[in-house]
């Protein structure tokens, strides 16, 4: 992948201010999607609830996408790869697309992560 | 003459029901529009029919077929579907159309076969014209995604089925 900008996006925090989680995004061009630029989202929070990282997921693509509106860079979507291979035990994080995300499964890194996809509405390759 | 926008066509499902007479037509659409000629592999994917599309007239101007297939990138099994329609007489939008039904039917077909389970509809776009007119990242109809070129540079489209998972680390596909 090609790093170019990387920048922190949403932060969760508890009802005492503590902070729970964090999304951050940087733009990487994948080789086997045709070159073409995505957001590679990250979370962070080894306390996140599942509700709450999906919650952090959510606010963080609608927010890219509407960056991506205002800016009109040539972004197709997002990019999202499931780091914590502890998650793959469970059957939530191992389905094959996220509706509630719009993501679906791509391919997977070398070591055997997941790596998810999700475009934009307007997306074209 | 190119068939109106009201010309509706007639899909008859024929997974593994396609009798004699409808695969030879089909033979004859894959010799006419040069695919296919070789007749063991025209027999074999006779096999695999999955709808037959019928003009108003009765002529075959379309099919589609699926073969289950396991995908490195994916790590997993799929039906590999193969679209073909002819240019000529399909009404516009039949491609979607047959796309939309093929993968609902094949999302139908009971998965039991837990070690070579399907975990979608997976396909290969190699027509040139189709690359360049069909480019949304996401087939509206169909809910086909792009998830990459293959070698030889043809898009891949995959649509997974509802709710499916894919395998576990240790029991997964090795890419």
């Amino acid at each position: 992948m090609d790093h170019a900008v990387k920048y922190s996006i949403l932060a969760l925090t508890g009802v005492k201010g503590e902070l729970e989680g964090m999304t951050s995004a940087e733009l990487v061009r994948l080789p086997h999607l045709g070159q073409h630029t995505f957001y590679q989202l990250y979370c962070f929070g080894p306390q996140l609830t599942t509700e709450h990282e999906i919650a952090l997921l959510l606010e963080s693509s609608k927010y890219l996408e509407m960056r991506d509106e205002t800016r009109r860079s040539s972004c197709k979507g997002l990019i999202y790869v499931l780091e914590d291979r502890s998650k793959l035990k469970s059957s939530f994080w191992r389905r094959a697309a996220w509706p509630e995300l719009n993501m679906h499964l791509m391919a997977f890194t070398k070591s055997g992560n997941p790596i998810y996809v999700s475009y934009f509405p307007l997306a074209r390759i | 003459m190119k068939p109106s926008a009201n010309s509706k066509p007639e899909f008859d499902l024929v997974w593994k029901v396609a009798g004699l007479k409808t695969k030879e037509e089909v033979y004859s659409l894959w010799s006419d529009v040069g695919v296919l000629s070789d007749p063991e592999q025209a027999r074999k994917r006779g096999e695999q029919l999955v709808f037959v599309v019928r003009s108003p007239k009765g002529k075959v101007i379309a099919e589609s077929t699926a073969f289950k297939v396991p995908v490195r990138q994916l790590r997993n099994w799929f039906y590999g579907m193969r679209l073909m329609v002819t240019s000529r007489e399909a009404p516009p939008g039949l491609l979607p159309e047959l796309a939309r039904r093929t993968v609902e039917f094949l999302e139908s077909l009971p998965r039991t076969d837990e070690h070579e389970r399907c975990r979608g509809v997976i396909t290969l776009v190699e027509n040139e014209r189709l690359k360049r007119s069909h480019t949304k990242a996401v087939w509206p109809a169909s809910g086909m995604v792009y998830i990459g070129n293959s070698a030889k540079g043809h898009h891949l489209r995959v649509r997974y089925f509802k709710d499916e998972v894919i395998n576990g680390p240790s029991s997964m596909l090795v890419g």
